[in-house]
């Protein structure tokens, strides 16, 4: 009992450190945050990917034109049209929260409503 | 010193050890996150890709007009990423069909698109999906 009391007195007052312990576990956590962060970033825009592509197949499905689109109509050779949702969207990251990472997300779909 | 006693000592730092023997470990690992994220992005894209030119190239109104569909999907796909990515991604495709000529009633059509992804440090990886339809009977 005795040594856990003076232990957590010493840990709280003592200010020696190891300089070694220091240079070491700095690179190990910088290389780790960014593995982390990268992790994050990818997994993000995976599931933006994923979701935008549901979006315009939707459209495509339902051939909804609203006047709200954020997607382009091209016109395709022989009939239909292409649908193609192109966007950057600024993505929140762990280590820079005030400068989010922008991302490019590309979607494309063929409507075929307008086949005749 | 003499020169046995380094054979004999077990004495050293734990620190610098497990930085030695970590760090490579970690900077691999992100490396590989870096690949791995690449080579997710150009399967998710080829798949896609593949699925969307095989769907333009089978509800061609007719058989002259299929392949040049199919090709417009990819190069619409195309035009719209940046030049990095373009370099980055190279987008290939080839089609098979299993009638003469390809839009024949019932005939099987696949679309087989690579996609080479170039990863960091000039490595390159090729991504190949397939997608396969059937020409619509009632055409």
């Amino acid at each position: 009992m005795d040594y856990f009391r003076v232990r957590k007195s010493s840990l709280l007052f003592s200010s020696k450190g190891n300089v070694e312990s220091f240079l070491t576990l700095l690179p190990q956590v910088v290389i780790f945050l960014i593995s982390l962060q990268l992790l994050f970033l990818s997994m993000n825009r995976n599931i933006g990917g994923y979701l935008d592509q549901k979006k315009i197949s939707e459209s495509a499905i339902q051939s909804s034109k609203g006047g709200n689109e954020d997607y382009e109509r091209l016109s395709m050779i022989g009939g239909g049209e292409l649908l193609i949702r192109n966007r950057e969207v600024n993505q929140q990251n762990l280590l820079s929260f005030f400068w989010p990472t922008k991302v490019k997300l590309l979607s494309i779909v063929v409507d075929e409503s307008s086949i005749q | 010193m003499k020169p046995g006693i380094l054979f004999r000592s077990t004495r050293g730092s734990a620190i610098s050890e497990f930085l030695v023997f970590t760090l490579p470990f970690f900077t691999a690992l992100l490396f590989m996150v870096v690949l791995v994220n690449d080579k997710n992005m150009a399967i998710s894209e080829a798949k896609n890709l593949a699925r969307q030119s095989v769907r333009a190239f089978v509800t061609s109104p007719s058989n002259e007009l299929a392949q040049a569909r199919a090709y417009q999907v990819i190069d619409l796909y195309q035009s719209r990423l940046s030049d990095g990515e373009k370099f980055k991604r190279k987008i290939a495709m080839t089609i098979n069909c299993s009638e003469s000529p390809c839009l024949v009633k019932g005939g099987k059509v696949t679309v087989l698109i690579k996609v080479s992804a170039n990863g960091l440090s000039g490595l390159t990886s090729d991504v190949v999906a397939e997608a396969s339809e059937f020409v619509d009977l009632w055409r």
